[in-house]
This record gives C-alpha cells, sequence and structure tokens, in this order.
C-alpha cells in the first residue's frame, strides 16, 4: 500500500472512496446489530459488501478510459491500482468496523 | 526488461485525447510529471500565468499545449507523442517545435502527425507509414514520390 498513490487515488477516484464509505458504513451497521452471533444479518453484511465491490469496480471501469493513460505515464499498471483499492477499502473497512465495536462497548 | 513499456517508468505517451483528469491543476500536474525539469518549465509565460488552474478551467487547446508541455519536459528519457500538433493555433505549433528542437538534445521523441511540414521541421529521421509499408522520407517531394502527397505523376 503506498500513501503516494492514495492520494493520487483520492484525487481522481472520489466518487468510488465516497461509495466504498458508505458501503462500509452499511455493512459494519448490521454487524454491529447482531455481531456474530446474527448468522442471519451477518451474511447479509458480506453480501452487501461484495456488491458494493462489484459497484465499485464498476465506477472504475466509467472512469478508466479518461485517466487510464495519467496513471501509465506514472508507470501504475490497472492491476496495482485495482489491488490498492481492494486494500485501503479493507483498511477503512477494518477502521469503521473497530470504531463502532469500541463506541458500542462504551454504551 | 519490462512486458509493458510504460511500468519501466522510461517513457511518456501524449495520447490523442486528454489524459489529465480535469480536477487536478497545472501545478500538481508538474509535480508529477516534471520534477526534474520544473524549472525549464517555469520559465514559460503561460505555464507560469496558469498553474492553479484547473484542467476544466482550460480550453481544448490551452489543455492540449499544457499536455504537450508537460510530456516534452516529463522526468523520462523516451516520448512517445500522437498528433501533438492538432487542437493547436499556429503559435503555439511554432512554440512546441522549438520546445521539441530544445528537449531532443537530452532525451528521444518519437511524433506521429499529419502535420508534415512541422514533422520535417523537427525531425532527424522521418518513417512514412503508408500502404503497409515503411518508406524513409528526407523531403516533402518524398511524400509525394510515395503517394502520401497528390501531385506524384508517373
Amino acid at each position: 500500500m503506498s500513501i503516494n498513490l492514495l492520494k493520487k487515488s483520492i484525487l481522481i477516484y472520489k466518487p468510488i472512496f465516497v461509495w466504498n464509505i458508505l458501503v462500509s458504513s452499511l455493512t459494519s451497521y448490521f454487524f454491529v446489530i447482531k455481531g456474530f452471533n446474527g448468522p442471519d444479518v451477518y451474511s447479509w453484511a458480506l453480501f452487501i459488501k461484495l456488491i458494493g465491490w462489484v459497484f465499485s469496480v464498476g465506477l472504475y471501469v466509467m472512469f478508466y478510459k479518461s485517466t487510464s493513460y495519467f496513471f501509465k505515464n506514472q508507470g501504475i499498471s490497472f492491476t496495482r491500482i485495482m489491488v490498492n483499492f481492494v486494500l485501503y477499502d479493507l483498511a477503512l473497512f477494518g477502521g469503521i468496523l473497530l470504531i463502532l465495536f469500541l463506541c458500542q462497548s462504551f454504551t | 526488461m519490462c512486458a509493458k513499456g510504460y511500468l519501466s517508468k522510461n517513457i511518456s505517451y501524449l495520447p490523442q485525447d486528454n489524459f489529465i483528469p480535469d480536477q487536478i491543476n497545472l501545478s500538481a500536474a508538474i509535480d508529477i510529471f516534471c520534477k526534474k525539469n520544473r524549472d525549464q518549465l517555469m520559465q514559460i509565460k503561460f505555464v507560469s500565468d496558469n498553474l492553479d488552474a484547473k484542467f476544466y478551467n482550460l480550453s481544448g487547446g490551452e489543455a492540449r499545449y499544457l499536455e504537450c508541455l508537460l510530456m516534452i519536459y516529463s522526468d523520462h528519457e523516451y516520448v512517445l507523442l500522437d498528433e501533438p500538433f492538432s487542437q493547436l493555433s499556429p503559435l503555439w505549433v511554432e512554440d512546441l517545435k522549438t520546445h521539441i528542437n530544445h528537449a531532443k538534445i537530452a532525451k528521444g521523441f518519437i511524433i506521429t502527425d499529419h502535420y508534415y511540414r512541422s514533422i520535417l521541421d523537427v525531425s532527424d529521421r522521418i518513417v512514412l507509414l503508408h500502404n503497409r509499408c515503411n518508406y524513409t522520407i528526407n523531403n516533402e517531394d518524398d511524400l509525394i514520390l510515395h503517394g502520401y502527397l497528390p501531385g506524384y505523376t508517373a
């Protein structure tokens, strides 16, 4: 994971990051409702997260044509951007979950 | 050796369409592509006047001109320019030719364009791709001879 690439990605692909934050927040909310004790909600949350990723890829493809040479001229490939996207999203999702669980334990 | 040229980070490529995202300003683009040659770019008045301008605020010709300059003065050793003289006013075409002639001392350029007079002015070696063949071109008459320009009679 590169911080430099993260900055560039946020600048160029802001809508994708906003979308991922929304999906991660919703998924985390489902986790917090019943946590790991409710397999139905738990499965539903994971399903939403996977569908969210599919939409992220769709959004990325929409931007790809107009931005591909911008990244290629910096020696950054499509695969590297996608891998970084997933890693950033997992880190973000983990962060949101952690914060929610910590907040829940205070109540 | 890289399977894809751009992964070597040694090649800059100017595509036919605009490639710098609209939400980036010129100063940020210079920081990304021209760290080593920033000073040379800053000497160009149009560049220094528009450092804070985002690409969506520029006209198509202005954006094209700046993208050409960014690639010409990029940090990479080789530059591929695909139709750099299209969409530009004659003054800017002349200006670009000056910059290419200045920068080609230090780096390699491959330029493709239908504006053959501009190509003739800046090139050390010219190859015409025509009728599935390569022809070495030395002057405008060769373009007529190989059927790229009208006027040849057998």
